[in-house]
């Protein structure tokens, strides 16, 4: 990230040094995700080339910050207990995020993030890489993703959720508060405005 | 959720008990004079609050101990019901299994128990050889 102090240093003296996550303070801003098995020099390029394309966009639609944070770890399955969202297949998360300031151009960013995710993940598709098996991080996630996206597709993961929420939420108190929920809250709660 | 913003670290650093409502960054500093670390976000500003439910998470130490839901003992939570619970590989399995990246539809978590890890060593002092 933005580290100006590279130095042998205590682990909680490396965190605090990474404080940006205000950066885009007060002004409008979208997360999204891609899911990779690998960072490849193609994957890599079409990273650069959508930096540059969504910003050379920014001047006319007023944007402010365009950022493809590259995530590569290590393998990490061989440590993944049984989880409600599965990471058993060492997914890598690249972690888009466009901000902007003007409201009229929500739906132009929105629009945006999707598309730069679409061209990256294709890309990644057409050299091999299974991306249609790699679930998306959730933390990252734009709620406008398929939830299957997120949580698995036929498994039989999303109905053990469903299980589990019904059982302690019967009466669905909680039925607004997860994002991809709240969404579908507000589009019947507002069809009758 | 504020009230709950304690870090504790068992006498015998079998585990690490952080409330539910504080800031990662503020869980590293409260162990930074402790021998213990955490697996946890990695950047200040994200709390713990949504970031196991959240699918959390990602760590500076995923390469060496995975994700943070993965370093999870037990939870203790307020359920929609208001019943208060703990759940964990043992106890209300299914429900322990959901809040690891399942959201935060089953209620609210306001403590997390957590295996600790080592920290990381400090550098070696250099000593001068008197043979």
């Amino acid at each position: 990230m933005f580290n100006t102090t590279l130095k042998t240093q205590s682990f909680n003296s490396f965190v605090q040094s990474l404080g940006v996550s205000n950066l885009q303070a007060g002004q409008r801003g979208t997360f999204n995700t891609v899911s990779l098995e690998s960072y490849t020099p193609a994957v890599l390029e079409q990273i650069a080339n959508q930096t540059e394309f969504w910003g050379k966009q920014s001047l006319l639609h007023s944007g402010t910050f365009i950022s493809f944070d590259i995530e590569p770890f290590l393998n990490y399955s061989q440590f993944a207990r049984d989880a409600a969202w599965p990471h058993t297949n060492n997914a890598l998360p690249l972690n888009l995020y466009f901000s902007w300031t003007n409201p009229a151009k929500d739906g132009f960013w929105k629009r945006a993030i999707l598309e730069a995710s679409r061209v990256i993940e294709e890309t990644a598709r057409q050299e091999g890489q299974g991306v249609g098996e790699l679930l998306l991080y959730p933390n990252y996630a734009m709620v406008e993703n398929e939830v299957g996206r997120v949580y698995g597709e036929g498994d039989g993961n999303l109905e053990r959720i469903e299980e589990v929420r019904r059982r302690v939420d019967p009466v669905s108190f909680s039925f607004f508060f997860w994002p991809w929920m709240f969404c579908l809250f507000c589009r019947i709660a507002l069809a009758d405005v | 959720m504020k009230g709950f913003q304690s870090v504790t670290v068992s006498s015998d650093n079998a585990f690490v008990d952080i409330g539910g409502g504080i800031a990662w960054s503020d869980v590293y500093s409260k162990l930074d004079s402790s021998s213990v670390n955490v697996v946890g976000g990695r950047v200040p500003g994200p709390g713990i609050g949504g970031f196991v439910t959240g699918g959390g998470g990602y760590s500076w130490l995923t390469n060496q101990y995975g994700l943070t839901g993965d370093t999870v003992v037990s939870v203790e939570m307020v359920l929609p019901n208001g019943t208060i619970t703990r759940a964990s590989e043992g106890e209300n399995e299914e429900l322990f299994w959901a809040v690891k990246g399942g959201g935060n539809r089953f209620g609210v978590i306001y403590s997390f128990r957590f295996v600790p890890l080592p920290s990381f060593p400090s550098p070696p002092t250099l000593t001068r050889r008197t043979n």
